[in-house]
């Protein structure tokens, strides 16, 4: 199954003079996770409000192919913003049904999965709470369920687990999964990178607007997965930058991480160090989707 | 897509009539209304008998002595008629010279009429006493009309229907029964209630703005309606809220006004005037409110509007505050440039109409095509600004911001 949803086709949006997306083309499948990442500022929400016809590029397309008379078909979209925010004053069926009419979608069959929903996250019996009543994680979970009443062909969530305990994260691991069994589309921005790793079958990465990556998670880890050693323990002012095999050094209490260049296997690094260099222990491991991240954040590995 | 505007407008309205201040102030209102009319009517109460028993020789017919003076077979016919027609016995006929009359009304409370022949009668009230001018007045009135007719050959019996002696006041007027004014006045009423309210409810419309901006939920409409659809239908909402506000005090005022006074609202209320004043209103609505809107989604907190935003949310009262000018000089040229100026042309024209016998159409078309293209200009305005500032989200849009979002082409 590998039926496109979406087609981003070198879109570009500028503010002023400053070039928030630059010629960016992404496509969306049926079933399938992507993942878009980038560090903050990158572009990654312009891409998002561009998708959903909230901002229109300055040049290039976005096409949808759900059916639709619609150039964006709204009703078969469903967006979890980043920025968290309901009626406050308002219950929380009413929100619910109004996010479902706003999306044309019937109102009894809308009521009947709210309730099922509100059971799914563990919200049974606030239906008619306010949402002032509610924690913030329950809110967010009442904002989830707004995005996904209307049983969308194509799902965006912006940040979704941000703010959320490890119980209710995994909650909203289980449901996007089985929405992506179930055939929906999605797209997925969020910067718990464990989480991307298990969650998406593709990645788009970003920074400063641009294209930095664009493939399963699987390719990205063979392309971008270098290796790094970590010393626990041993003498911070050692100068291990000054090798050229080394990308970058961090240090973290008693733990210094040391990222090599690709092709670079730690071994022969290691091999080099004087005899009176002291640690108390020696991990070697290959980066993960966080490293990778990172070291593009800090623009070393583009 | 469909009706997404319609489904905004319900939502608003949803909100707004189980909202608890609403429904209190849309109840309290003519509450006050009628509490202060239930007042004025206890205070004023004695003033109605006063008016009306006058003729009965109750006590304000003691309070002036009244005298008629002036052609001898006038005052006869006058004092003939007086007697028997009015039941007036307080009447005294003064066989001295006028001008006796004249000097003793420079120092002391008296009343004469001076009847030089059946056709021509002056009244004379000593300064002091004005308000039992109106009653003695009426009264004479009354007698010269009778014992004119009388002159021409009319029956007593039919001279008693025609004059209907037993309503003094309501025969002041010249012709009619004396409710004419309510014609003019009560339509306008109805519409600067109307106009007032939905400014009021075009507020109404900032504060859904900024709660939304302020609650961070409008991504997620946007993400469902389009912009304009949402403020549309917001402006659309809050109209009705408006008008069903207005229907609640219509309502329960109507019923009181019409049993504590003489007022004959409904009648006077469905009239064609009504129609041109509502259409004054609804394009003033359509103005301020999609202004409101606008200006809404640049804040999140009134308190740290800008200045030029403080000031932009004002002008809507504007007209308010020179309805007196509208009221005192309706030809005058505040009166004439507030009625082509967008901001004020609904109240203005209102009033003008309201107050001047004949209005040229031409001013009122001018006025009418100076409103629906500002109401254009500004929804598109408002539209620009509105997508863009519902999104800007931290800090207050600037002035500067405002304008670039309005110049900025699609």
């Amino acid at each position: 199954m590998n039926e496109v949803v979406v087609d981003i086709k070198n879109v570009k949006k500028s503010f002023r003079t400053k070039k928030a997306v630059n010629d960016l083309s992404l496509s969306v499948s049926r079933g399938k996770i992507t993942g878009i990442l980038g560090p903050n500022g990158a572009g990654k929400s312009t891409m998002i409000r561009m998708l959903m016809g909230i901002m229109i590029p300055d040049s290039g397309e976005v096409i949808y192919h759900l059916d639709s008379h619609e150039k964006i078909p709204r009703s078969r979209i469903g967006f979890l913003p980043e920025e968290r925010g309901l009626y406050k004053n308002e219950k929380v069926m009413d929100v619910i049904l109004y996010l479902a009419d706003l999306k044309d979608y019937d109102k009894e069959k809308a009521k009947q999965r709210a309730l099922d929903l509100l059971v799914r996250f563990g919200l049974e019996g606030h239906e008619k709470s306010k949402i002032e009543e509610l924690s913030k994680g329950m809110a967010q979970k009442v904002q989830f369920i707004g995005a996904i009443i209307h049983e969308p062909e194509f799902l965006i969530l912006d940040e979704p687990f941000s703010g959320l305990d490890p119980v209710s994260q995994d909650v909203f691991k289980e449901e996007i999964q089985a929405l992506a069994d179930n055939g929906t589309a999605i797209l997925l921005s969020a910067h718990q990178m464990n989480i991307v790793e298990r969650l998406c079958d593709e990645i788009f990465l970003i920074h400063k607007g641009e294209k930095v990556v664009y493939d399963t998670v699987n390719n990205i880890k063979e392309q971008f997965s270098n290796y790094k050693c970590v010393l626990v323990n041993t003498d911070t002012t050692y100068p291990f930058n000054e090798d050229e095999r080394v990308e970058r050094v961090e240090v973290e209490g008693n733990q210094t991480t040391i990222h090599f260049h690709q092709d670079v296997h730690p071994l022969s690094y290691i091999r080099s160090f004087p005899d009176d260099l002291h640690w108390d222990e020696l991990h070697i491991d290959r980066k993960s989707l966080h490293d990778i991240f990172v070291s593009i954040a800090k623009g070393e590995g583009s | 897509m469909r009706n997404k505007k319609l489904k905004v407008a319900k939502w608003e309205i949803k909100r707004n009539l189980q909202n608890k201040t609403f429904i209190i102030s849309t109840f309290v209102t003519p509450a006050i209304f009628l509490f202060f009319l239930f007042i004025g009517s206890l205070v004023g109460g004695n003033d109605e008998p006063d008016m009306t028993e006058v003729g009965e020789g109750s006590s304000a017919d003691h309070e002036i002595p009244v005298y008629v003076t002036g052609d001898e077979e006038a005052v006869e016919s006058f004092q003939d008629i007086a007697l028997v027609e009015a039941e007036v016995a307080h009447y005294e006929l003064f066989d001295g010279p006028v001008s006796e009359l004249e000097e003793r009304a420079a120092v002391e409370a008296i009343a004469y009429v001076h009847i030089e022949d059946p056709t021509n009668a002056t009244l004379v009230v000593s300064e002091e006493y004005t308000s039992p001018t109106m009653v003695i007045r009426t009264e004479v009135e009354q007698l010269l009309q009778s014992t004119q007719l009388e002159q021409v050959g009319v029956e007593q019996a039919e001279r008693e229907l025609v004059l209907s002696t037993s309503v003094p006041v309501q025969t002041i007027s010249s012709s009619g029964d004396g409710n004419e004014w309510l014609e003019d006045i009560i339509p306008a009423a109805f519409a600067g209630i109307v106009l007032l309210s939905i400014i009021m409810t075009g507020m109404m419309t900032l504060n859904s703005s900024m709660q939304e901006k302020k609650d961070k939920m409008a991504e997620t409409l946007l993400s469902s309606v389009s912009a304009n659809q949402l403020m549309q239908g917001k402006i659309l909402g809050y109209f009705v809220v408006g008008m069903a506000q207005v229907a609640v005090w219509l309502l329960l005022v109507i019923p009181f006004a019409e049993i504590f006074s003489d007022f004959t609202i409904i009648e006077h209320l469905f009239t064609p005037i009504t129609l041109l004043y509502l259409l004054y209103a609804v394009l003033g609505y359509l103005l301020f409110a999609s202004m409101y809107v606008a200006l809404g989604a640049t804040m999140e907190d009134a308190s740290t509007a800008s200045n030029l935003t403080g000031m932009m949310m004002m002008l809507p009262f504007l007209p308010f505050a020179l309805v007196w000018v509208f009221i005192s000089d309706p030809n005058g040229i505040v009166s004439i440039v507030a009625s082509y100026f967008p901001f004020s042309a609904s109240a203005a024209m209102i009033v003008r109409i309201v107050m001047l016998d004949e209005l040229p159409v031409l001013e009122i078309v001018i006025s009418i095509l100076v409103l629906v293209v500002f109401v254009w200009l500004m929804m598109n305005a408002a539209g620009k600004v509105y997508r863009t500032a519902m999104l800007m989200s931290g800090k207050n849009v600037t002035p500067g911001e405002i304008i670039r979002m309005i110049r900025h082409k699609d």
